[in-house]
Parts: structure tokens; C-alpha cells; sequence
């Protein structure tokens, strides 16, 4: 975090902590997916699973989206 | 704000897969959540020293960083989760060695991230990410195909250590200390 202006590496701490809430947010959303599977209970794991796997095809997604440069990053 | 948001947002997500989307509650919980997540912003864009200063999602890398990183957050936690009453209720694995089944992820997640400051300076960190993300995907797709008749090495111990090296690539963008 070193290339950050003056004051704001407490900004930078903030949000990563701001980043934890996917934490909540990522049981949430496979527990809303679980509860949804008609299934044996390890059916809907198998469920909730393909929820992470979505979770997971959004990150690769952003990573093609966003990261067309050979800048670096700054944090 | 935020934290009452936040608290909305899960309550409304999780009610919304027993009630439905259209229960009342829920889309009075939804509706808070999205009014006071949108204040909490508001309030940020004019504090003299906010939280979290929104310029700093200004940078295209660092913002898609967080995204990925908020993203990942909740892939793993949530299947974690899971897996833990997989191995618990299915495998019948007790607390100590269902920690234990865990250990090889964190090995996985150290050495990816230790990897990372090399290959950003090598390959830049759209490959990297992109790699982390690919890993994160493989993982969680063998994942998905779990059964009660499944094993610990058969359809576990893989989807773990695949996802734990992809979480060390895509997390380790903060790692690096640059000069």
C-alpha cells in the first residue's frame, strides 16, 4: 500500500474489511440455494455447491473484464 | 448503516429462500437494506474522513481486486459452510478431524500466495487472476458433484486443494509490497 496518498492506508484497511461482508453474503446466498433444492439433504449441498461454483464464474468474469492492462496494482 | 444494511440484506436473502421473493417481509428487508447501503455510500462521498474513502476504488485494478476479492470471500465461506456439515453429518468426521481435512487448503492457499508478488511482476495480474479464478472454478465444479456415497479423497480432498491455490492467486494481489 505503499503508493497510496497520505492517509489513506486507514481508508485501505477499511475496505477490506467492507470486503468481509461476503462473508454473510456468501452464506446467505448458498443457504438461499440449499433451501431451494428439492432434493436429499446432500442434493441440496450439491446445490448450494453450484452456488459457489456461479460465485466463482462472476470472479473469473471480472477478471476478464477489468484487468486488460500489465499496470500494477496498488494495494 | 452499513451494519444494519448488511443485516437486512442477509435476513432478506435467507428469508426469501423458506417465504419466497414476493413475501412482504422480505421485500420490506430488501428495500431497507438497499435505502441504507445507498446511505451509508452518500454519507461516505461527503465525510471529511470516511470509513472507507470511495476514491479508492477510482483505480481499475484495485477496484476489480476488491470485487474479486468480496467474490471469493463468499465462495469460500459459503462452502466451507457446507462442507463442514458434509463431513460432519455424512462422513462422520468430528470437530478436530474435520480441521484437520481442512489443513491441506491452507497449505495450497500459503504456497499460491507466496507465488503471487513473482508471477505479477512476470505476467501481470490479469493472468494471474484469471488463473486463480480458473482454479477457484475447476475446484468448486468437481465440488458440485459430491453424492452420499462420496469420500474425502475422491471428491474432496481435490476440489479443496484446487480451490485453496486459487484463493492464494486471486488474494495475494495485497500481499505485494510495491516500491
Amino acid at each position: 500500500m505503499t503508493d497510496l496518498p497520505a492517509g489513506e492506508h486507514g481508508s485501505a484497511s477499511g475496505l477490506i474489511q467492507t470486503m468481509q461482508v461476503g462473508v454473510p453474503l456468501g452464506i446467505a446466498v448458498l443457504v438461499a440455494v440449499y433451501e431451494t433444492v428439492d432434493g436429499t439433504r446432500v442434493q441440496s449441498l450439491a446445490g448450494a455447491f453450484t452456488g459457489a461454483l456461479v460465485l466463482s464464474l462472476l470472479m473469473l468474469a471480472t477478471a476478464l473484464t477489468v484487468f486488460r492492462t500489465r499496470r500494477r496494482p496498488c494495494i | 448503516m452499513v451494519t444494519a444494511g448488511m443485516t437486512l440484506l442477509v435476513y432478506g436473502v435467507v428469508r426469501a429462500a423458506v417465504s419466497g421473493w414476493g413475501d412482504r417481509l422480505v421485500v420490506a428487508a430488501l428495500t431497507a437494506a438497499v435505502v441504507l447501503l445507498a446511505l451509508f455510500v452518500a454519507a461516505e462521498a461527503r465525510a471529511r474522513q470516511p470509513i472507507m474513502s470511495l476514491g479508492l476504488l477510482r483505480d481499475r485494478n484495485r477496484a476489480g481486486a476488491c470485487i474479486m476479492r468480496l467474490l471469493l470471500t463468499a465462495a469460500m465461506s459459503g462452502m466451507m459452510f457446507f462442507l463442514t456439515l458434509y463431513v460432519q453429518g455424512v462422513l462422520g468426521y468430528g470437530p478436530l478431524e474435520t480441521g484437520l481435512a481442512y489443513l491441506p487448503t491452507t497449505l495450497t492457499v500459503i504456497a499460491a500466495n507466496r507465488a503471487v508478488p513473482g508471477l505479477l511482476l512476470r505476467v501481470g495480474p490479469m493472468k494471474v487472476m484469471v488463473a486463480g479464478s480458473v482454479l477457484a472454478i475447476i475446484g468448486m465444479a468437481w465440488l458440485t458433484q459430491i453424492s452420499a456415497t462420496s469420500t474425502y479423497v475422491s471428491t474432496i480432498l481435490g476440489p479443496v486443494l484446487l480451490f485453496g491455490a486459487g484463493h492464494g492467486l486471486v488474494s495475494g494481489w495485497r500481499r505485494r509490497r510495491w516500491p
